[in-house]
């Protein structure tokens, strides 16, 4: 069984040490050797420690929908900059490096699969794209998904992987805040099912709020959750605090997720929820 | 105490304490002509100055010390407040100022965020982030405003200050998620105003309204100047041009239709005239509620969904 198709796992899964012949990989959290293909075959997984590797858009889709029945929405919706804003770049130069380094258009992608037969309406970030911070249209995109799926009655399901703000469209991308909080809310009062999936990483105050919309809660074991920006952090306190930092046990140990799900199971798991929603 | 003067204010400052010493002198000589001349001088340095303010000296004067806070705020335009306390869950939350209290005789439910003292200089400091429990005392308090048919006012006035992981309880990401959640589904009339500053989700869990209007020299935006500097640009001193290419101010936000209307302020900004300011916006606030309360509940429920739905930009 080929889980990945024609995607190209090398450039997403970033945290892959490769060694020297191209076959072999180290896990970072255990040191232990892998073979690429097994771990391929493992969904990125480590056989030994359960560490779970950072896989992309492309991975995911073919994990979680039954085999071609991903139709993505939007496609043609671009970037613009409103406020023609430059840093050490402009705004717009930093969307293009962005789209030659990921192979992507912007940081999320949505649309329509199903899901052992069931219908499901989906967004998923991509964390390599601007490291996954939500631009209007970015959201924009997820306000259209949450339509759809209020005009056609299918659960939404949204897959987290980001980690920072869209600070180049300032007060812009702060009221998008409260766009999709608006959309959610109208989701929830027409009784649609929300379940949100958080990956490593989904952190900033952006992505986390969101994330804790959802009716059910599911998080990948070991992803770095939360409010606090670590890279800020780290470049504030000029040490390495990632161990510090809180990841799914915590906010689980907490009372603040559902679950904690293993990638391996992560399809069988959504697929029993939608299930249920829709007996 | 020394009053804090801001570095473009410097020589206003100093010609009016000359005019004040001229009027002293006044007193046994007859000095009316070089007074007037005096004063006629610094109303035009007073025009030259404030009308020519970057983003970056708006944002010191959205900050300064002396700036009416929300406390003040609600002592001067409001009548018979009542504060009221606590979550009901853990605990009460300080930098949440809320309570029930009368605007021009109409009964609101008003919040805020409140400044705290600095023991040694008796000066006001930013707000803190509020704790989980200040979050789910905002909504505690908006929704005993929709359950007893009462608009809401919130002051904003929220810096920007991420907590740590170690102080990051793991409920604080609900408790402002609920409160973001309450406030664009509140079926009572909502109003708010930034005082001072509004940076990110803090100013955002209190932002959501019907209305959303900002004081002439207040500032709005994802994370503060400093914040974007650091991480744009590799260093903090980057933080005025940081300030320039977010246009943060209420006048950017106007032409971006982000707010719904700007709060003048007296000359100079708020603090140079408190009184003055406190008119203002008490006669603004009223003629807001007046409005947004001639409307069914329903219909304002459904323009501020749209409002939200409409906002950002993009091309296809
Ligand atoms: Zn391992």
């Amino acid at each position: 069984m080929i889980w990945f198709g024609k995607s190209k796992i090398s450039n997403e899964a970033t945290e892959l040490v490769e060694m020297p012949d191209g076959l072999w990989a180290k896990c970072p959290s255990c040191n232990e050797t892998i073979y690429k293909k097994e771990l391929e075959l493992n969904l990125f997984t480590c056989f030994k420690c359960n560490h779970h590797f950072k896989i992309g858009i492309n991975e995911y889709i073919s994990l979680i929908f039954d085999e071609s029945s991903f139709k993505e929405f939007n496609i043609n919706l671009k970037a613009v900059d409103a406020i023609n804003f430059i840093d050490s770049k402009p705004y717009i130069e930093r969307i293009k490096e962005a789209k030659n380094k990921s192979g992507f258009e912007n940081s999320v992608i949505c649309g329509i699969g199903e899901i052992f037969s069931h219908k499901m309406v989906f967004g998923i970030m991509n964390s390599s794209f601007l490291e996954g911070s939500l631009g209007s249209l970015e959201i924009e995109k997820i306000y259209r998904s949450v339509r759809y799926s209020i005009d056609n009655r299918i659960p939404f399901v949204l897959l987290f992987s980001s980690s920072g703000n869209r600070i180049q469209e300032s007060a812009i991308s702060l009221m998008q805040i409260a766009k999709l909080t608006s959309a959610v809310n109208e989701l929830r009062s027409e009784g649609i099912l929300f379940v949100t999936i958080l990956t490593e990483p989904t952190i900033g105050e952006t992505a986390f709020l969101y994330a804790m919309q959802g009716d059910i809660i599911i998080a990948e074991p070991g992803a770095n959750l939360g409010l606090s920006n670590k890279s800020s952090l780290e470049q504030k306190s000029k040490k390495r605090i990632s161990d510090k930092f809180p990841k799914s046990d915590y906010y689980f140990n907490n009372g603040q997720i559902d679950i904690i799900v293993d990638r391996k199971q992560l399809k069988a798991t959504i697929s029993k929820i939608i299930d249920w929603y829709n007996k | 105490m020394t009053k804090p003067i801001l570095d473009f204010e410097q020589p206003i400052v100093q010609l009016e304490e000359k005019i004040a010493e001229m009027r002293e002198l006044g007193k046994a000589i007859d000095l009316s002509k070089e007074i007037a001349e005096l004063e006629r001088r610094t109303d035009n340095l007073r025009k030259e100055i404030y009308s020519n303010l970057t983003r970056w000296q708006r944002i010191q004067i959205a900050r300064h010390p002396l700036r009416p806070n929300s406390v003040d705020y609600i002592k001067n335009i409001f009548t018979d407040f009542i504060e009221l306390s606590g979550d009901r869950v853990a605990g009460d939350d300080t930098s949440i100022i809320g309570g029930i209290a009368k605007i021009g005789g109409i009964p609101v439910v008003v919040l805020g965020n409140r400044k705290t003292k600095d023991k040694k200089t008796n000066l006001y400091k930013p707000a803190p982030i509020p704790s989980a429990e200040g979050f789910r005392k905002a909504t505690r308090l908006i929704k005993i405003a929709e359950r007893l048919a009462k608009p809401v006012i919130t002051l904003v006035d929220a810096p920007y200050n991420v907590p740590y992981p170690e102080i990051e309880s793991p409920g604080l990401a609900n408790a402002i998620s609920n409160q973001l959640a309450e406030m664009t589904a509140l079926r009572t009339p909502t109003l708010s105003v930034v005082i001072g500053e509004g940076a990110s989700i803090a100013a955002l869990s209190l932002a959501i309204a019907d209305r959303l209007l900002m004081l002439e020299n207040s500032w709005f935006s994802i994370v503060s100047p400093e914040k974007a500097a650091e991480t744009l640009w590799g260093s903090l001193d980057f933080k005025e041009q940081a300030a320039e290419a977010m246009k943060p101010i209420a006048r950017d936000l106007l032409d971006l239709s982000l707010i719904d209307d700007i709060v003048p302020e007296p000359i100079g900004g708020a603090h140079r005239n408190n009184k003055m300011m406190f008119e203002i916006l008490k006669k603004k606030l009223i003629a807001e509620l007046k409005d947004i309360r001639r409307e069914k509940i329903e219909r304002l429920l459904k323009k501020r969904r749209e409002k939200y739905y409409a906002k950002g930009v993009w091309r296809e």
